[in-house]
C-alpha cells in the first residue's frame, strides 16, 4: 500500500520538498556542494603547493598524468590538481562576492523603487538601465588596467589580491540591475498583497512591512537569480584571466587556461582540468538555479 | 572535526583565496615587473623569473600590460621608479639594428631616451670605453677586442639578465619556396619578391602572419618586428644584407662608396634610374632629406641619437652630385655603414616635405589608413594609400575589418622579382594556435617568428607546415631600469647607505644574485621547447664577435645568489 506524505507546511519547507523531487536540482547541488567541498577541504589535502614549480626544474613541465602528479603538469610546472584544487576557493570567492554586492544593491535599488513608487522608480529604474547597457566587459578591462597603475605607491597596494578584488567589485557592481528589477517586481505585486495590507490594517510599521512581510516573500525568485549570477561572474573571471587581464597572483582557472590553451595540442590535461572545473561549476549553479525556480514557483513548470 | 573547527578551517580558506598565501618574511625591497601579455610563452618565463627572485628575498609586484604600457613609461627618459610613474623591470626580445653588433646606440651613454633608445639608462665608464672603440675602429682586430673588453664589462656586473638566445621557428606553406630568411628589424623583414607559390601561376597571392599590430609605419620612428614587418616591403635602404646565410652587406639604393683612410670621408654614390613608387626620381635629395628629419628633434625620431652621434649636424654632409653625397665625419662610427646606410630606410623627400613634424606619425603615410595625393616635379599626381618608397611593394592600404595590409607588387621596381607572387597581405594575427590554424587553413603562407612556435612543432603536419629554423641573433633579457636606487646605483642598498662609494657595487650584486637566480637551461628546454641557447651577453650567440671562451654559462644556483645579496648587505 502506498503512503503519500502530505507536503509540510511554510514556504521554505514546501520548497525544500519540492526542490528534492527536481533531479537537475538535486545534481546541481551535488554539483555546487562538491565545489565548495573542495575549496573548503581540498588545499588540506592537494598534493603541492599551488605554485610549487619544481616539475620544471627537473624537465618535467607538460608531464602526463602519472603517479607522481596524478593529473600531470602544466607548462609552468605547476601540479594540475593541486591548480585545479586551489582554483575552487578563487572561483567561489569570485562568483558569491559580486553576487553578494549585487544582491546588496540591487534589493535596495529594486526594494526602493518597487515600495516608493512614482518618481524615485522612475529615476532609479533609468539609473538601472543606464548600468545594463553599460558593455561590462570593457569596463572591467579598463578598470582594472587603470587602477593596476592608480594604486602603485599608495596603501591600496599592500591589500593582497587587490586585481581579483578590482575584478569582483567591478562584477557585483554591474550585475545588481537584474537583482533590481527583479525585486522591484516583486515588491510591486507584494506590496498590495492581501497579508501586507492587512498588516497595514493592525498598524504594523513600514520598516516591519518591509522586512518581515514583502521581502521575505520576495527572497524565493531572487535566490535563483542569484544562484544563475554566480555562475556568471565566475565565467566572467575565467574570460577576464584568459584575456592575460587577470591577478598574476591568483591561481584561477581561468588564469590556468591562458597559460596553457597554447599547448592544447601537446598538453591538453592542463588545459582540461580547469576547463572542466568551470564547466561543472557554472553548470552545478545553473541547475540548482533551475532546480530553485521550480521549487519556488511550481506553476511556472506546469 | 567539530563544526567550530570547520567553520575556521573553511573561514582560513576563504581568506587564503582572496588575501593570497601568508609571506615566510619580509622581503627586502620590493620590484615592479612588467611582463608584455602579448606572449603567453614570455608571460610563463616571466613569471617564473618573479618566483625565482621572491626566493631571494625580492618582493616582485608582477603585472600582465601590453607593450603600449611599457613604452610611453621607459621613453620619458627620467629616470624614475615604476613608482613615480617610470618603470623598475620588464621583460623584453631584444636585437641590435643592424647584424653587425652596435651596442652603442642601445648601451652607450649618451643614447638615453627620449630621442636614443639606451631605455635602460646604461652608463658605465668601462662599456662606454669599450663600447666608443667598437664603433670608431678601423681595424677590425681593435674591434674584436673592444667588444671582448665590453662582454666581458658586461658578464661582471649584469646591467640585464639575459636570459637566452631564442632560435627562430617559423611554419610555412609547403608550396612555398624562396623564404630564406627570418624577420630580424629593421633589416630582414618579409621578401616576398623571392617566394614562389607551387601551382601559383604567374599571379600568385601570398600572406605573411605578424602578431602584433604597427604603431607606425615611418621606418624611422620605429624599428620594431610588427612595424619593420609592414613598411620594409615598401621602402629600401642605402645598403642592404646579401642574404641571411651571407650577412655582408652589398649596395642597395647606394651604388657603392668611397671612405679615406681615417674614415672621416665619405663619398657615396647612388643608384640611377631607380624611381619612388609616385614615379618621381630618386636623388640624393632624398638621402638629405632622409638625415635631415632623423636629426630634426622637433620629428622626435627614435633613432635621432644615433644619427647626431654618426653626424654631429646636419652640415657633416652635403649634397654634391645629382646621384652623390658626400659626408664628412668627425670621427669614423661603425654606425654610418651598418645602421644610418645600412638599417634605415630612405624617405621620399617630394611626398613628405610638406607634412609638418607633429603631423608625421598620424598622417596616412604613416597609418596607412586613407589616401593622400602627393605631387611629382613633373606635375602628376599619385594617389598614395600608405607609404611611398623605392621598394619591391606598393602599399594598398589597411583593411581593418580583415586586420590586413594590403600590396602590389611594383613593376618598376630596380632590381627583378624572383617570385611569382604579384599580391601579398601582411595579416595580425594573435596567438600561436591561431597562427598555425591559419597555416592549416591556407590562409597565411608564413609568419613570423614572434610566435614561438617551437613548444609545438610535433603538431604540424609536413602536408601543411613546412618547418623551418634560423639562427635567430636575437635575445631575450629582464631589463632593469639602472637609475633605480637599489638595483640600479645602488644608493638605497644596505651596502650603499653604510658606504655611498660602493653604491654601484652594491647594485651590480643584486644584478648578479638575481642573474644566478634564474635557471636558464630549463627556460630553454621547458618553455622554449628547446630552441635556444642560455644567455649571458647582450651579443647574438652565433655571431662572430661572441666570445664563446670568455662568456662560460651563467650557473643557476640559488644559495650563490643568496651570497650575491648578502654581499649588497641584505641579511637572511
Amino acid at each position: 500500500m502506498e503512503t503519500r506524505l502530505a507536503p509540510p507546511s511554510g514556504i521554505w519547507r514546501q520548497s525544500w520538498y519540492r526542490f528534492r523531487r527536481n533531479r537537475a536540482g538535486v545534481i546541481g547541488l551535488f554539483l555546487v556542494a562538491l565545489v565548495v567541498l573542495t575549496a573548503i577541504v581540498g588545499p588540506f589535502f592537494a598534493p603541492y603547493d599551488p605554485n610549487d614549480h619544481s616539475a620544471m626544474m627537473r624537465g618535467a613541465s607538460n608531464a602526463a598524468p602519472g603517479a607522481v602528479n596524478l593529473f600531470g603538469t602544466d607548462r609552468n610546472g605547476y601540479d594540475v590538481l593541486s591548480r585545479g584544487i586551489y582554483g575552487a576557493p578563487t572561483a567561489l570567492a569570485v562568483g558569491l562576492g559580486a553576487m553578494v554586492i549585487a544582491s546588496i544593491i540591487g534589493v535596495l535599488v529594486g526594494g526602493v523603487a518597487g515600495y516608493v513608487g512614482g518618481f524615485t522608480d522612475e529615476a532609479l529604474m533609468r539609473g538601472t538601465e543606464f548600468f545594463m547597457v553599460v558593455p561590462v566587459f570593457v569596463v572591467i578591462l579598463a578598470v582594472v588596467r587603470l587602477f593596476g597603475i592608480m594604486v602603485v605607491g599608495t596603501p591600496l597596494e599592500r591589500i593582497p589580491n587587490l586585481n581579483l578584488m578590482t575584478i569582483i567589485l567591478l562584477l557585483g557592481l554591474f550585475s545588481w540591475p537584474q537583482v533590481a528589477r527583479m525585486t522591484r517586481a516583486e515588491f510591486l505585486r507584494l506590496r498590495h498583497a492581501e497579508f501586507v495590507e492587512a498588516a497595514r490594517c493592525i498598524g504594523t510599521t513600514p520598516r516591519e512591512i518591509l522586512f518581515r512581510h514583502i521581502l521575505p516573500n520576495a527572497l524565493p525568485p531572487l535566490i535563483v537569480l542569484v544562484a544563475l549570477g554566480v555562475g556568471g561572474a565566475i565565467l566572467a573571471e575565467a574570460m577576464v584571466s584568459f584575456l592575460g587581464f587577470g591577478d598574476p597572483k591568483s591561481i584561477s582557472w581561468g588564469q590556468m587556461l591562458f597559460f596553457n590553451y597554447q599547448s592544447l595540442k601537446v598538453a591538453p590535461w592542463a588545459c582540461l582540468v580547469p576547463g572542466a572545473a568551470i564547466f561543472v561549476t557554472v553548470l552545478g549553479f545553473n541547475l540548482l538555479a533551475d532546480g530553485l525556480t521550480d521549487a519556488f514557483n511550481p506553476r511556472v513548470r506546469s | 572535526m567539530n563544526r567550530r573547527n570547520i567553520l575556521q578551517a573553511s573561514l582560513a580558506t576563504a581568506l587564503t583565496a582572496v588575501t593570497g598565501q601568508a609571506k615566510a618574511a619580509a622581503p627586502f625591497f620590493k620590484l615592479y615587473m612588467m611582463i608584455p601579455n602579448n606572449q603567453p610563452a614570455r608571460m610563463v618565463w616571466g613569471t617564473l623569473a618573479a618566483a625565482q627572485m621572491q626566493q631571494i628575498g625580492i618582493d616582485v609586484v608582477s603585472s600582465f600590460v601590453p607593450f603600449t604600457v611599457i613604452s610611453p613609461r621607459r621613453g620619458k627618459g627620467d629616470g624614475k621608479t615604476h613608482v613615480d610613474g617610470g618603470w623598475d623591470c620588464y621583460l623584453e626580445r631584444y636585437l641590435y639594428s643592424s647584424i653587425k653588433p652596435s651596442p652603442y646606440a642601445n648601451f652607450g651613454s649618451s643614447e638615453m631616451p627620449p630621442t636614443g633608445q639606451n631605455f635602460y639608462y646604461v652608463d658605465d665608464k668601462e662599456i662606454d670605453r669599450s663600447l666608443h672603440a667598437v664603433d670608431s675602429s678601423l681595424n677590425e682586430a681593435d674591434r674584436m677586442k673592444a667588444y671582448q673588453a665590453f662582454e666581458k664589462r658586461w658578464y661582471d656586473i649584469q646591467p640585464m639578465t639575459i636570459l637566452f638566445y631564442p632560435q627562430d621557428v617559423v611554419a610555412v606553406n609547403p608550396k612555398l619556396s624562396g623564404f630564406d630568411a627570418t624577420t630580424y628589424t629593421p633589416t630582414f623583414y618579409p621578401q616576398p619578391e623571392h617566394w614562389t607559390i607551387e601551382g601559383g601561376g604567374t599571379n600568385a597571392t601570398a600572406a605573411f602572419a605578424s602578431w602584433q599590430p604597427p604603431s607606425s609605419l615611418i621606418p624611422m620612428y620605429s624599428i620594431g618586428y610588427s612595424d619593420s614587418n609592414a613598411f620594409g616591403p615598401a621602402y629600401n635602404r642605402l645598403y642592404e644584407y646579401k642574404s641571411w646565410q651571407d650577412k655582408t652587406l652589398v649596395p642597395a639604393l647606394a651604388s657603392g662608396h668611397t671612405m679615406s683612410a681615417d674614415g672621416r670621408h665619405w663619398v657615396v654614390t647612388l643608384r640611377q634610374g631607380v624611381k619612388w613608387h609616385s614615379g618621381e626620381e630618386f636623388t640624393a635629395a632624398d638621402v638629405k632629406f632622409t638625415w635631415d628629419v632623423m636629426l630634426n628633434k622637433a620629428y622626435g625620431s627614435s633613432l635621432q641619437a644615433v644619427c647626431a652621434r654618426v653626424f654631429g649636424d646636419e652640415k657633416a654632409y652635403k649634397v654634391t652630385g645629382k646621384y652623390e653625397i658626400t659626408v664628412d665625419l668627425q670621427a669614423y662610427s661603425l654606425d654610418f655603414l651598418n645602421s644610418v646606410m645600412g638599417a634605415f630606410a630612405i624617405l621620399p623627400e617630394h611626398a613628405y616635405k610638406d607634412i609638418k613634424p607633429e603631423a608625421l606619425r598620424s598622417h596616412t603615410a604613416s597609418t596607412w589608413l586613407g589616401t593622400y595625393t602627393v605631387k611629382t616635379s613633373d606635375g602628376k599626381s599619385f594617389t598614395a594609400r600608405g607609404a611611398v618608397g623605392t621598394g619591391p611593394w606598393i602599399p594598398t592600404g589597411f583593411d581593418p575589418s580583415r586586420k590586413a595590409y594590403g600590396y602590389k607588387r611594383n613593376e618598376a621596381y630596380w632590381k627583378p622579382h624572383t617570385g611569382n607572387v604579384k599580391t601579398y597581405y601582411l595579416v595580425n594575427i594573435n596567438g600561436t594556435d591561431a597562427v598555425l590554424s591559419a597555416l592549416k587553413a591556407g590562409e597565411i603562407d608564413a609568419h613570423d617568428p614572434m610566435y614561438d612556435i617551437g613548444p609545438v612543432v610535433s603538431t604540424i603536419d609536413p602536408k601543411w607546415g613546412k618547418v623551418l629554423t634560423f639562427d635567430s641573433y636575437k635575445w631575450q633579457h629582464i631589463c632593469y631600469n639602472l637609475k633605480h636606487p637599489v638595483f640600479g646605483v645602488g644608493t638605497e642598498t644596505p651596502l650603499g647607505k653604510s658606504d655611498p662609494s660602493r653604491a654601484a657595487e652594491a647594485a651590480a650584486y643584486i644584478r648578479q644574485a638575481i642573474s644566478h637566480a634564474m635557471p636558464r637551461d630549463r627556460i630553454v628546454s621547458e618553455i622554449a621547447g628547446g630552441y635556444g641557447s642560455p644567455g649571458t651577453v647582450p651579443m647574438a650567440w652565433s655571431a662572430p664577435e661572441y666570445d664563446h671562451d670568455l662568456l662560460k654559462p651563467i650557473a643557476y644556483d640559488l644559495d650563490l645568489a643568496r651570497e650575491y645579496m648578502k654581499k649588497a648587505g641584505y641579511v637572511y
